[in-house]
């Protein structure tokens, strides 16, 4: 290429001493390194999902084509249960092994998983990270089970502690499992699996590695992780480049279009651009680099989530690390440089694009945020789906509105300014204002982006924590409810449900539930009395609202808190044919006995799990929800701060032109406090701004779920805190300006 | 009557403490209310230096530089910014106006924070525009040419009616015809209110008009017989 190191030179020349090009370097440096790391973050969490379910596969214990063809028939909905039960006792006893998953809770609900795991011959292979097969009464804990645990002696509630579980047989450093080999008879015969071995293929879509060890439940699903970094790590970083690219514009386009006025090509154009970026583009790559040995060398505890980044699992895969890093670079670098090309092209149009919208565009806004206010009496909260749909549609037109609105802001509160310092000759808030109409769009847009992260930040943390807060709920009504109920769900079962029924034990009552809208319940007026129903006439439906007590008990995917049911009088087991997905609720005066229900009525659940105390999967899950918002404060805290970064960064490279600008005429009046003061708000005033309009939008979208009764209040110590990060950082701003202008005054000739 | 500006023997030294280069010897100079001086001198020869030291910017190495009476060596900073602002007037090269304000605005601004109400300011302000030929100039300041863009800087030099007038260059980037309407505005100031005007420029058609011509070369100022009287 003809004069291409000399125009990589030429733009690594514009890069040196001048504090307006450190800076930006900076603001392209901080940019960079966001898509770096963003792109380090989304690469790595994939690849340690990859290795959990290789891991996973590798434990996975496999069974005989015998047993899974003794079990068939199950699958079909209809299966004999009987010779079901016989086959199984009967392939168990040949078994070189049985085992046994299931999820157990500690008292603050996380969920773990406890294999229960019986050798039956000798010279079998013990299951992977375990020295040996555990004897009976002795147990195989990892350690994070153990930490997690260990204030509620975790480390002897399943027999005596044999040891911890090696890293070769865990998905992951922070899985919670125990391998148990129960005393004889403590588990229900039957119960158990016969298996082969450990590793090999899986035939079965039942036998997948999250049905036989539940690893996942501790652990936040791979999609919703890699959406989130998606959603709050790599699109803030890449509007961050354009954004980097935008401040550090005008500079540049001065000295492009000078070089193509000297008839530079436009290759030779990138090339000065890219020399340009060069500084930029060395000390990211270094930082990658270190950023990616150290991801590959050593496991790093994340801040905030606990999560233990595996060495060992991203080794594995390293190049695809630096593939990831590489391309986040790379994608940053033609950000910021496309933007800036496209900039240079029409570099004589006035800045200003966004005087071209309408001013119905600045009522979106409010008319989201009225529409939404009027939801709790509009839509019925106990039609949830109904309730999320148009929350999230409200929401959505908020955020959609608010670059415009903002704008509008801006533009009017300067005109209004403009007005009233304009005969005043007032001069700081006239420069001020003057700027801000010249060119509404440099503070709105870096405001918008500082609102939109920071409320679909504080959306995405409340949500989840309302999951986490129902889970909260969950745990609360089944202590309550002292063990007197337990809940199994059949799904299309209809021959299962009647034969639980027919199995259940004497003195525990059925009640059958349809998860429909709203909910149904039938049962035996004995049953219906027993959780305090009033029995209606046979065949007669009667509305009954919950309102606590055992009604509670009702499975928690249908709404409990102020729903109604309709209250059927008949016999279950005629009745199940009338729903498709129902529930089965036993109801018992004094606690269950859940292992002699699970015995009676396991086999009819199959693939299902057992009947269970109410929630009780349903709070796992809600505090894996609750759990995962801890990723969400990670991931925003992360973007938060690099925007802050950039928008710092911005305002100050923005300042020293200002700072040049002003420094002659403050000098010769020797009165530059108008001009310190004018660059100190504009300065400040996208941060400040951002931050305020965020903070009340957040408050404002939250408060709506509050007062339909679906969320409970949260105290928004993200917000809050986001906020004040806004406020300090928009003092820092203020100052920096103010001392950008001052030395800029002081160090001025002519 | 006391003159607007006087040099005694001044030099000046550029460059670090421990490195640096004397650019100015022994310089003398005085210039009179109403009289206009112009110093003529190739690029680098050290006319802005000269003239950052007479609005006090720079420490002068030896000498003193004496504005109104007073000794700029003896003035606190607080006391040689009030002098630079009620006293001095400067013109820039390319105008140094302020975009985000109207003309009348850029003139009026030195007035009102000179402590001037705004009324008052904008009256002047619109009176020296007058004065300089733009009486009614609706433009704004962005789109102003270069030739307006000067006029509005020397009325807004002469806002505070300064007794010492300062230009740097003031028809640097100008075709003729618009320079000789800037330097007809900028010479006709001394006569109508009796403050000095000291021009540095390069343009030997502008040095043509004032009363007094220096040449500065190799950091010394000699005085050229190019009258026009
Ligand atoms: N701060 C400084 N440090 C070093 N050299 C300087 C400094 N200021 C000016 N100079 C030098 O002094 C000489 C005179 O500069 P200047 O007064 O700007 O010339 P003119 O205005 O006549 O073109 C030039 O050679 C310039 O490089
Ligand atoms: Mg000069």
């Amino acid at each position: 290429m003809k004069g291409a190191s000399a125009a990589v030179t030429l733009g690594l020349r514009s890069r040196r001493n001048s504090t307006g090009a450190l800076f930006a370097t900076l603001v392209e440096g901080a940019a960079l390194i966001a898509a770096a790391v963003a792109a380090i973050l989304l690469a790595g969490t994939h690849l340690a999902y990859e290795h959990r379910a290789d891991r996973d596969a590798a434990r996975l214990p496999t069974g005989s084509e015998e047993f899974f063809a003794a079990m068939e028939p199950a699958l079909d909905g209809s299966p004999d249960q009987r010779q079901l039960l016989e086959a199984r006792a009967r392939l168990s006893a040949g078994a070189p092994f049985v085992l046994q998953a299931r999820f157990a809770r500690l008292s603050d609900g996380l969920q773990h998983s406890v294999v229960l795991v019986v050798r039956q011959q000798d010279g079998v292979a013990p299951p992977p990270g375990l020295p040996r097969w555990p004897l009976p009464g002795e147990a195989f804990l990892s350690s994070q089970l153990l930490t997690d645990g260990a204030a509620e002696g975790i480390a002897t509630r399943y027999g005596k502690l044999a040891g911890t579980i090696a890293p070769e047989g865990l998905t992951s450093a922070n899985e919670r499992l125990a391998y148990v080999n129960p005393l004889p008879g403590s588990v229900p015969a039957g119960q158990m699996v016969p298996y082969q071995a450990f590793g090999g293929p899986s035939r079965h879509w039942w036998d997948d590695p999250v049905r036989v060890f539940g690893d996942s439940i501790g652990l936040t699903p791979a999609p919703y992780v890699l959406v989130l970094f998606l959603l709050l790590a790599v699109l803030p970083a890449g509007g961050l480049c354009l954004a980097a690219g935008r401040v550090t514009a005008p500079a540049r386009n001065r000295r492009l279009v000078t070089l193509r006025t000297l008839g530079a090509s436009p290759w030779q154009e990138r090339f000065v651009q890219f020399g340009e970026l060069l500084p930029a583009l060395v000390v990211t790559t270094v930082a990658s680099a270190g950023l990616v040995s150290c991801l590959v060398t050593t496991d790093i505890t994340l801040p905030i989530t606990g999560y233990i980044s595996s060495a060992e699992a991203l080794r594995a895969r390293w190049i695809w690390l630096v593939v990831a890093a590489l391309l986040g670079l790379t994608g940053g670098a033609l950000l910021v440089v496309g933007r800036r090309a496209r900039a240079a092209a029409d570099s004589t149009r006035p800045e200003s694009r966004d005087w071209k919208w309408p001013l119905w565009s600045a009522f979106l806004t409010p008319l989201g945020l009225v529409a939404a206010g009027r939801l709790p009496d509009l839509v019925d909260p106990s039609r949830r789906t109904t309730w999320y749909v148009s929350y999230l549609a409200c929401t959505l037109l908020v955020l959609l509105g608010t670059p415009m609105l903002l704008s509008w802001i801006v533009k009017g509160t300067a005109a209004i300014l403009e007005t009233w310092s304009a005969p005043r000759l007032s001069p700081s808030l006239l420069i001020t204002c003057r700027a801000l109409l010249r060119n509404p769009a440099a503070v709105a847009s870096p405001a918008a982006v500082i609102v939109l992260s920071a409320v679909i930040a504080f959306q995405g943390q409340f949500v989840t924590n309302t999951l986490g807060d129902r889970a909260r709920q969950a745990l609360a009504v089944s202590t309550a409810l002292e063990g007197r109920v337990a809940v199994a769900m059949y799904f299309d079962g209809v021959r299962g449900a009647q034969e639980a029924i027919r199995r259940t034990p004497k003195g525990v009552h059925v009640l059958l539930v349809s998860e429909s809208d709203p909910p149904e319940v039938m049962g035996t007026c004995e049953a219906l009395a027993s959780v305090g129903l009033t029995c209606p006439p046979s065949g007669q439906p009667q509305i009954a609202h919950l309102i606590g007590g055992d009604l509670q008990f009702l499975p928690l995917s249908i709404p409990i808190d102020q729903g109604t049911v309709e209250v059927l009088q008949g016999d279950p087991a005629a009745a199940a044919p009338r729903f498709t997905q129902q529930w089965l609720v036993f109801h018992s005066r004094t606690a269950i006995n859940t292992e002699a229900l699970q015995e009676a009525v396991v086999p009819t659940t199959w693939p299902n799990d057992g009947p269970d105390s109410p929630g009780y999967s349903y709070a796992g899950a809600g505090f894996a929800a609750a759990h995962e918002s801890t990723w969400i404060s990670l991931t925003a805290l992360f973007a938060l701060a690099l925007l802050a970064i950039a928008i710092g960064c911005g305002t100050y490279s923005a300042t020293l032109g200002l700072g040049k600008v002003l420094a002659p005429i403050g000098v010769l009046t020797a009165r530059p406090g108008p001009f310190v003061v004018a660059a100190a708000a504009l300065a400040a005033l996208p941060t400040a701004l951002g931050g305020v309009v965020a903070g009340l939008l957040g408050l404002r979208l939250t408060q709506i779920p509050v007062d339909a009764g679906i969320a409970l209040p949260y105290g928004g110590t993200l917000l809050a805190g986001f906020v004040g990060v806004c406020i300090v950082a928009a003092a820092i701003q203020c100052l920096a300006a103010a001392f950008v202008v001052r030395t800029a005054a002081w160090s001025w000739r002519p | 009557m006391t003159s607007a500006l006087v040099l005694t023997s001044v030099a000046v030294d550029v460059g670090t403490r421990r490195k640096h280069r004397r650019i100015l010897h022994n310089i003398d100079l005085v210039v009179d209310a109403g009289e206009s001086v112009a110093i003529m001198g190739a690029s680098g020869s050290g006319k802005s230096t000269l003239l950052a030291a007479c609005l006090g910017l720079i420490p002068v190495a030896h000498g003193t530089v004496t504005l109104r009476g007073t000794d700029l060596a003896s003035c606190s900073p607080a006391r040689l910014s009030a002098l630079r602002a009620r006293h001095i007037g400067m013109v820039f090269q390319s105008g140094e106006l302020l975009r985000e304000l109207t003309p009348l605005e850029n003139v009026a601004l030195p007035a009102v924070l000179n402590g001037v109400d705004a009324a008052t300011a904008r009256s002047r302000a619109a009176a020296r525009l007058a004065a300089v030929g733009l009486s009614d100039l609706g433009s704004p300041t962005d789109r102003l040419s270069g030739g307006e863009r000067q006029r509005v800087a020397l009325a807004r030099a002469l806002v505070n009616d300064p007794s010492l007038v300062l230009a740097d260059e003031p028809t640097g980037g100008l075709d003729s015809t618009t320079r000789d309407l800037v330097v007809a505005g900028l010479f006709a100031v001394p006569a109508a209110t009796s403050c000095g005007l000291l021009v540095a420029t390069h343009d030997k058609h502008v040095a043509a008009r004032a009363d007094r011509v220096f040449q500065l070369s190799d950091g010394k100022l000699r005085p050229l017989n190019v009258s026009r009287r």
